[in-house]
């Protein structure tokens, strides 16, 4: 298949983690210790290669905030003081056990804003999710943080890479999970299938909607709810959306009911959008930006 | 996605046999989108006929353990369109669908000359199936008459697509748009999985 994609001129083999760009939210997940070094080197190249801050999470109890820390000083020797960072996480797990999402959530907002005052274009975030793990995987808590974490991405100052140990989470943790990040990258091939921005009147979109980004995308529209009228959701270099993905667009319309929203989109997405009834919310405009 | 090796059918030309999940369902809609435009197929059809097999390939991910496999063929009117996932009938499947069939007099979002396209009875598999892969599933459904949606009784409605699902049925309103698109829209669930065939009547190249 690698050898008629190539034909076609669909595949790419590049390092899908090493192209990621200031605004990316993307999972990978990771059958070996090594495979998930990889992905910490990988990024941190990246990083510093850019002049980015780099903050890799790993689990507090694993012993790999050491092991990584080592590794890293090697790996990157360009790094600035300071400029890469390992962060143990998991032993400030709240009271009972439970995992701390809202304050990793909070944390990482605050890594954010502390790299933009350090002076740094940009802060790359690589984590190895089983800080998340406490007994059996609570899965809809998990889908609920990678969902919310998307609005930490909008405004384009950080780079999210949550890697995920396929040997500690089964596979349908793992596509639930992945379908709340805009995209899945691997070692080798392309960068996310979504990406986004958030303006201050609306939500700019480039790539693709389809079930593997499903959740990620209804928690990147949900924010059209809050924005005063009018609305713009720029869609022009959205190449495909489907059917869930539409209906999700018409369902925000719908909540801000008196305020116009209005979809810029191609051919493919505005049909999309009146198969599932866009026509049926009155403040919902749909314009076409390719005639 | 990875694509599958298969001895050339006889009767139909086998334009794309691949086996899919949920991160490759966008690699199958670039390849139909090369393929298909390679034996023919233009916009606007183009578009739509991928549109539909995006929702079923989502469900096949979605509802049926994640994984599937699809083939794509031309015939001589049509591009026809098997998925066929691993995933069993769910258990609530008792909808009987022999009542009413409102998708079959509508002519769907292409207008009036979907109805000037081959007839439905003619369309699904018309002797031109590609041999192999489905081994073991049990055709119930080669036509949309009432006996054989009778045979296919047990399937559920969230499956069938033939109504208007309520908003916030995600699954239920892939089919219903796939029904939408194409000319035919051919559900059978086995024990082993649901294979919907979808046909597309196009102006294409004969093989």
């Amino acid at each position: 298949m690698r050898r008629l994609l190539a034909e076609e001129g669909e595949a790419a083999m590049t390092d899908g983690r090493a192209t990621l760009e200031l605004g990316d939210h993307v999972c990978a997940s990771y059958a070996t210790d090594r495979e998930r070094r990889d992905g910490f080197t990988v990024v941190a190249r990246a990083g510093v290669r850019d002049g980015h801050k780099v903050l890799c999470f790993v689990e507090a109890s694993s012993g790999m905030p050491a092991a990584l820390g080592g590794w890293l000083a090697g790996a990157v020797p360009a790094a600035g003081p300071g400029q890469v960072r390992v962060q143990a996480v998991g032993d400030g797990a709240a009271a009972g056990g439970r995992v701390d999402y809202l304050g990793m959530i909070d944390g990482l907002a605050e890594e954010i804003n502390r790299a933009m005052r350090e002076g740094y274009p940009g802060i790359r975030l690589v984590g190895d999710m089983a800080w998340t793990l406490r007994g059996d995987v609570d899965t809809e808590a998990l889908v609920d943080y990678e969902a919310a974490a998307n609005e930490l991405f909008g405004d384009g100052r950080a780079v999210g890479l949550c890697q995920y140990d396929l040997r500690r989470f089964d596979g349908a943790t793992l596509r639930a999970v992945a379908a709340a990040h805009p995209g899945m990258v691997t070692g080798r091939g392309d960068g996310p299938l979504l990406r986004f921005a958030f303006a201050p009147r609306g939500i700019t979109l480039v790539g693709e909607v389809d079930a593997s980004n499903r959740r990620a995308f209804s928690a990147i529209v949900s924010r059209l709810s809050t924005l005063p009228a009018p609305a713009t959701l720029d869609a022009t270099d959205l190449r495909f959306i489907d059917a869930a993905g539409a209906a999700a667009i018409v369902a925000v319309a719908a909540v801000r009911a008196g305020r116009q929203t209005v979809v810029r989109c191609p051919r493919g997405v505005a049909q999309m959008l009146r198969l599932v009834g866009a026509a049926q919310v009155p403040d919902l405009v749909v314009e076409r930006s390719d005639v | 996605m990875v694509e599958l090796a298969l001895p050339h059918p006889s009767g139909s030309n086998l334009v794309l046999a691949c086996a899919f999940d949920l991160h490759s369902i966008a690699a199958v809609r670039h390849a139909i989108l090369s393929r298909a435009s390679g034996v023919g197929l233009g916009e606007p059809h183009l578009s739509d006929f991928i549109l539909a097999v995006n929702e079923v390939t989502s469900n096949a991910v979605r509802h049926g353990g994640g994984k599937g496999r699809l083939r794509l063929w031309q015939t001589v009117v049509n591009l026809v369109c098997e998925v066929v996932d691993d995933g069993a009938v769910p258990a609530s499947s008792t909808a009987d669908l022999a009542a009413s069939d409102p998708g079959a007099s509508d002519p769907g979002p292409r207008g009036p000359a979907a109805d000037a396209r081959a007839p439905a009875e003619a369309v699904p598999l018309d002797g031109a199936v590609p041999p192999g892969l489905d081994a073991g599933l049990v055709v119930e459904g080669g036509s949309p008459d009432v006996d054989s949606d009778a045979r296919v009784a047990a399937r559920s409605e969230r499956m069938s697509g033939h109504h208007r699902p309520p908003p916030a049925a995600e699954g239920g309103r892939g089919l219903w748009l796939a029904r939408r698109l194409c000319d035919t829209v051919t559900i059978t669930a086995t024990a082993a999985g649901t294979r919907v065939v979808l046909a597309f009547s196009a102006h294409l190249r004969h093989p």
